[in-house]
C-alpha cells in the first residue's frame, strides 16, 4: 500500500528542470498573475465581477484543456459537470438547507459519479475519439432536457435564485465571497492552484504516460499501463474539475439557469481552449479571459451576434491556428531567440 | 387493439423519420471517419425551404407549394451539402477531431443565419392533405401516413441501390477498404462528394416530411441529430440497414415509453440503453465493414 503511494506520488510529483519553453510558460503565468493580482486596484466594480466570472470559467477551461490536450480525450459536452456542480449547488444550499462547502461537496460527488458510471461502459468498451466526443454530447443533451423538464427540483427554465456566498469562518478570520474583492481573489487563488497543480502533475511522468496514451494506445497498452483505467480516471478529474468550477460559479453570481449546461458553453469551452493551444494549459487559461471579455463586447453590441461570431471563430481556429495562441507566441519567441546571438555580431 | 395500432404508427413515423436522417450520417462516417455534426441542419434546411415556398406561394393550405417543396428541398440541400463537403470537410482529411470541431462551427454559423434570416419565431407550413383516414377500426391522421409510406419508399430504394446497383457496390468497397478500392479504380473522392449531397438531400427531405409535424424553428436539425448519432452508434457505421435497424430501436422505444413516462425521461432511458449496448455489442447491430471499426477495437 506505501509502495503504491510512493510509486504514485513519484508518477505525479517527480520533476525535472525547467525546458527552454516551460521558463517562457512560466514567466508569461507570472506577469499574467501579476496584472491579475492588482486589477482591483484599478479596474471598477463591474469590471472586477466579470473578471471573476472569467476566472471561474478558466477554471472551467482547465479541465478541458488536461483531458483533452493532455490525455488526448475530446468530450463534445463537458459543460454537463459545469451544470452538475452548478446545479447541486443551488439545490443543496437552498431546497435542502446544507452549507456552500457541502454543495460543492454533492456537486463534485454527483459529477465524479456521472463520469465514472458512463465513461465504465464507455472507455472500457474502446469507444474513443469521435465516439466518445459525441456521446458526452448527447449526455449533455439529455442532461438540458432533464433539468428543464424537472421543474419541481431544478426550477424548470427559470432556474433558481438566491444562492448563497460562501463564507468560511477560520478561528475568527472570516472570508466570504458576498465582498466583491474577496469573491475575485478566491476565484484567483482557486484558479491558480488548479493551474499550479495541474501543471505539476502533467509535466512529470504522469504527463508522458498520458502522451503516450493519446499518441499511440496501443503501443502504450502493450508497454503495461491500464490505458482505459488511466482514460477513466483522467474523465473523472476533468468531471470534479469542472464541477468545481460550476459550484463556484453559482455561488458567485447567485443564479443558476439551463443554458449553464446547453450546447452553447460546451462549445464557448471548446473555442477557449482550442484558440489557448490544447495541452498547454496557461494558454486556455488566458484565452478564456480574453474570448470572454471580447465576447461580452460584441454581446453588448447584438446578443444574437454572439454565437455567429463564436462558430466563425471555431471555423477560423481549425483552419488558420490549429495549435492554438501557445504556438504562435513559441515560434515568435523562439524566431527572437535565434535572431538574438546574430545580431550580436556585427 | 385499435390504441396500439396508434402507437405503432406513431413509432413507425419517428422511426422512417430517423432512419432517413442517419442513413447519410452512418454512409458518410463509414466512408470517411468524419462525422459531421453539421447534418442535422440539413433536416433544418428542408423544412424552411418548404416553409419558404409555401410562403411564396401565398401561404395558401392544400396548395401545390407543398409537392414543390417537397421536390426543390433535396436539391438545396445537396447542394449545401455539397459546398460543406467542398469547402470545409475535403480540406480537414485525416484530421478527423478537426472534423468535428469545423462542421460544430458550421452547424452554429448555419442555425444562426437562419434564425437572423428568418426570426426566431416558428415558420407556418401546411401539409398537403388533411383529415383522418380509417384503418383497421382506428381513425389515424392521413398525413402521418403518407410521410410513412414516402420514407418508407425512400429507404427501400436506398437499400435497393446500396445491395444491387454498381455504385452501391462502389460504396461499400469504399466503406471496407478504402484504399484497396482506389487500388480497383474507384474514385473514391468523387463518390464520396456524391453520398454526401445523397445524405444531405434524404436529411432535407426527412425535414420537409417531419415541418407540418414539429415546430419549424433553427433548432430543429438538433433534436433529430442527436437521436440519429445513437441510431448510427446502435446500429452500426457505414451500414444502411444497420440505421434502419437502430432507428427500429430507438424510435420504437422512445415513443412506447413517452406514453409511460415524461418524454426527457424516456430519451434519458434511451441514452443509457445505447451506452450499455455499445459496450455490448461495439461493432453495432448490423455492422458496415467500416475502417472506423478500428476505432473502436482500440480499447
Amino acid at each position: 500500500m506505501g509502495g503504491a503511494a510512493l510509486a504514485a506520488c513519484r508518477l505525479l510529483f517527480a520533476q525535472g528542470p525547467l525546458t527552454p519553453q516551460e521558463r517562457l510558460a512560466v514567466t508569461i503565468a507570472l506577469a499574467a498573475l501579476a496584472v491579475l493580482l492588482c486589477a482591483p486596484a484599478v479596474g471598477s466594480a463591474y469590471t472586477i465581477s466579470q473578471l471573476r466570472d472569467a476566472l471561474l470559467l478558466a477554471l472551467f477551461a482547465l479541465s478541458l484543456d488536461y483531458l483533452w490536450g493532455r490525455a488526448h480525450t475530446l468530450v463534445l459536452g463537458q459543460a454537463l459537470f459545469f451544470g452538475v456542480g452548478a446545479y447541486a449547488m443551488a439545490i443543496a444550499t437552498t431546497k435542502l438547507g446544507w452549507s456552500t462547502g457541502a454543495g460543492i461537496g454533492l456537486g463534485i460527488a454527483v459529477a465524479v459519479a456521472l463520469a465514472i458510471s458512463s465513461g465504465y461502459f464507455l472507455l472500457f468498451a474502446g469507444v474513443r475519439l469521435h465516439f466518445f466526443a459525441i456521446l458526452t454530447m448527447a449526455m449533455s443533451l439529455i442532461a438540458y432536457q432533464v433539468i428543464v423538464s424537472w421543474s419541481s427540483v431544478t426550477g424548470g427554465d427559470v432556474g433558481i435564485l438566491g444562492i448563497p456566498p460562501i463564507t468560511i469562518d477560520l478561528f475568527g478570520i472570516v472570508y466570504s465571497t458576498a465582498d466583491e474583492t474577496a469573491a475575485y481573489y478566491g476565484a484567483l487563488a482557486v484558479t491558480s492552484l488548479m493551474l499550479l497543480a495541474l501543471w505539476l502533475a502533467c509535466r512529470g511522468p504522469y504527463g508522458h504516460v498520458l502522451d503516450a496514451i493519446g499518441t499511440n494506445e496501443m503501443r502504450a497498452r502493450t508497454l503495461g499501463y491500464n490505458t482505459s483505467l488511466h482514460l477513466l480516471i483522467a474523465f473523472a478529474v476533468a468531471a470534479a474539475i469542472a464541477a468545481l468550477a460550476g459550484a463556484l460559479y453559482a455561488a458567485a453570481s447567485g443564479v443558476v439557469a439551463p443554458d449553464l449546461l446547453g450546447v452553447l458553453p460546451s462549445t464557448e469551452v471548446m473555442v477557449w481552449v482550442a484558440i489557448g493551444g490544447r495541452g498547454t494549459l496557461i494558454g486556455p487559461l488566458l484565452a478564456t479571459l480574453l474570448v470572454t471579455q471580447f465576447g461580452h463586447a460584441v454581446s453588448s453590441y447584438s446578443t444574437s451576434l454572439w454565437p455567429l461570431v463564436l462558430g466563425s471563430l471555431f471555423v477560423l481556429v481549425v483552419f488558420a491556428i490549429p495549435d492554438g495562441l501557445a504556438a504562435l507566441v513559441r515560434t515568435a519567441w523562439q524566431r527572437l531567440r535565434n535572431r538574438r546571438p546574430q545580431e550580436a555580431i556585427p | 387493439m385499435s390504441a396500439a395500432l396508434t402507437v405503432a404508427l406513431n413509432a413507425l413515423t419517428l422511426i422512417s423519420i430517423l432512419a432517413l436522417v442517419a442513413i447519410g450520417l452512418a454512409v458518410i462516417f463509414g466512408m470517411m471517419d468524419v462525422i459531421n455534426l453539421a447534418h442535422g441542419e440539413f433536416v433544418t434546411i428542408g423544412a424552411y425551404t418548404l416553409a419558404y415556398v409555401q410562403a411564396f406561394g401565398g401561404g395558401i393550405p392544400f396548395s401545390g407549394a407543398f409537392w414543390l417543396g417537397l421536390l426543390l428541398a433535396p436539391i438545396v440541400g445537396a447542394a449545401f451539402g455539397l459546398l460543406i463537403e467542398g469547402t470545409i470537410i475535403r480540406r480537414l482529411y485525416h484530421r478527423p477531431l478537426d472534423t468535428i470541431l469545423a462542421t460544430f462551427g458550421i452547424s452554429l454559423i448555419l442555425q444562426k443565419t437562419i434564425e437572423l434570416t428568418f426570426g426566431a419565431r416558428p415558420q407556418v407550413v401546411y401539409a398537403p392533405v388533411d383529415g383522418m383516414v380509417s384503418l383497421l377500426g382506428t381513425s389515424y391522421p392521413a398525413y402521418r401516413l403518407f410521410v410513412i409510406a414516402v420514407a418508407v419508399l425512400l429507404i427501400g430504394v436506398t437499400l435497393l441501390v446500396f445491395r444491387y446497383t454498381r455504385f452501391g457496390v462502389d460504396l461499400r468497397a469504399v466503406i471496407q477498404n478504402r484504399a484497396m478500392a482506389e487500388a480497383l479504380g474507384i474514385d473514391a473522392k468523387r463518390l464520396t462528394r456524391i453520398a454526401f449531397a445523397l445524405g444531405a438531400a434524404l436529411a432535407s427531405l426527412a425535414g420537409v416530411l417531419i415541418a407540418p409535424l414539429a415546430s419549424v424553428e433553427a433548432h430543429l436539425g438538433t433534436f433529430y441529430m442527436g437521436k440519429a448519432f445513437f441510431v448510427v452508434i446502435i446500429g452500426g457505421i457505414g451500414s444502411v440497414l444497420g440505421s434502419v435497424a437502430g432507428s427500429a430501436l430507438v424510435g420504437g422505444l422512445e415513443t412506447i415509453l413517452n406514453y409511460q413516462i415524461d418524454p426527457s425521461l424516456a430519451s434519458a432511458f434511451v441514452l443509457v440503453l445505447a451506452v450499455v449496448l455499445v459496450r455490448l455489442r461495439p461493432q453495432g447491430l448490423v455492422p458496415g465493414y467500416s475502417a472506423a471499426h478500428h476505432l473502436l477495437g482500440k480499447g
